[in-house]
């Protein structure tokens, strides 16, 4: 075996013992009805960056570290990240650690509306972003963190709130400049009812997260 | 500005045979005219060795293949670090590190930097050749790493070295090039 392959291994055993799995905390991605379980409550959905993603911009694929270094990092599982947001909730506010992000994130798509089904009510966002490209971090990703920490209005008689489109204006470092949330609720409505029957309905509760 | 470090350590010396290249290098006359000329000082004192490459990343344009780094960075003696060659576009500071070697053969210390973000390192490029200070930092130790557990660390911008005493060394290294009269000019104006 080459010594160079060897370092390959290294690296992708090093991040795959560095990476747990993957384990939504509280709410879970629901695509159809068959997601959604007894009592669940839905939060509806969908952000977005503008200007969007250029081609390339996020890529996680397998790359060398750095100048001065042959290994290569290998990610396992790296590519669910693509064309995703990642997102942290939680029913109290707080600032979240590495480690809480890794165990308990929830992906959504970009620019997508999303339906996330949980019980817990209210929950707070405390974490998004975009995994731009892998690094040699812990969980081996190199994160854009967007603006966070806003609580989502669902009460604990609801059955599905509406949250809004939320709109980060970004530079090309990812930096913020102003969020806006947008009313959108008819296409979202019909989103909805395409995954989970005509008969949805949902409550607007717009999210306060700028 | 708390960040884990990723502390590289292989002890394989063959890995040294890297693009960037290190060493004290003079500056050289820009290869194409649109290239700015981008410095800035690493103090890594209190990391485990001496500052060996620094990385500048490029964002825009959006690379085909993604690299992480541009080419053409240099470590002065005086750990400040330059690069003459920077095209048109946005960058940031991706990593900084040290190779050390004993007996067991090298070791790399890799300390990456956030990419993007307000804690980014970032700067833009124009047309126009200009030149570009970063700032000059200084690397903090934070918890020591175990095997699968990173150690953090941290870095602070200090006073020291300022823009013009880096210039004033860089210099040196740019005599009779066409870098010279702007480095002169930019010494002036920071006086």
């Amino acid at each position: 075996m080459k010594k160079r392959n060897l370092m390959y291994i290294i690296a992708a055993l090093c991040l795959a013992l560095a990476t747990p799995a993957m384990a939504e905390r509280y709410y879970k991605t629901a695509d159809s009805s068959g997601d959604v379980k007894k009592g669940d409550k839905l939060i509806v959905g969908r952000i977005r960056i503008e200007p969007p993603l250029e081609p390339g911009e996020q890529n996680l694929r397998s790359r060398r570290l750095t100048s001065r270094d042959n290994s290569t990092v290998i990610v396992p599982g790296a590519k669910k990240f693509m064309n995703s947001f990642f997102m942290l909730l939680d029913t109290k506010k707080s600032d979240p650690t590495q480690d809480d992000l890794i165990k308990n994130e929830i992906l959504v798509p970009i620019d997508e509306t999303f339906a996330l089904a949980g019980k817990k009510a209210p929950v707070y966002v405390l974490s998004t972003g975009i995994a731009m490209t892998v690094t040699f971090a812990k969980d081996g990703k190199s994160r854009a963190f967007l603006p966070s920490g806003y609580k989502i209005p669902i009460g604990k008689n609801d059955d599905a709130v509406y949250i809004g489109t939320i709109v980060y204006y970004r530079d090309e470092f990812m930096r913020v400049s102003k969020v806006s949330i947008k009313d959108e609720y008819d296409s979202a409505l019909r989103d909805m009812k395409k995954k989970f029957g005509k008969g949805f309905k949902m409550r607007k509760a717009l999210v306060d997260a700028k | 500005m708390k960040r884990s470090a990723a502390l590289l350590i292989i002890v394989l010396a063959f890995l040294l045979s890297a693009g960037c290249g290190g060493g004290f290098k003079k500056i050289r006359n820009p290869k194409y005219p649109d290239s700015s000329l981008v410095y800035g000082h690493f103090d890594i004192s209190d990391a485990p060795g001496a500052l060996t490459y620094v990385d500048i990343r490029q964002i825009r344009p959006v690379e085909k293949k993604i690299r992480g780094w541009i080419k053409g960075t240099y470590i002065t003696k005086e750990a400040h670090y330059f690069n003459n060659t920077v095209r048109p576009g946005s960058y940031v500071l991706s990593a900084f590190g040290t190779i050390k070697s004993g007996f067991g053969g090298t070791s790399i210390y890799s300390y990456p930097l956030p990419n993007y973000g307000d804690e980014a390192i970032a700067f833009r490029t124009t047309n126009k050749p200009k030149l570009i200070f970063l700032g000059s930092y200084k690397y903090v130790q934070g918890k020591k790493g175990k095997w699968f557990t990173p150690g953090t660390f941290d870095i602070k911008q200090v006073n020291k070295p300022t823009e013009k005493e880096v210039l004033q060394d860089l210099l040196l290294l740019a005599k009779g090039t066409n870098w010279e009269p702007l480095i002169i000019e930019r010494i002036k104006e920071l006086k």
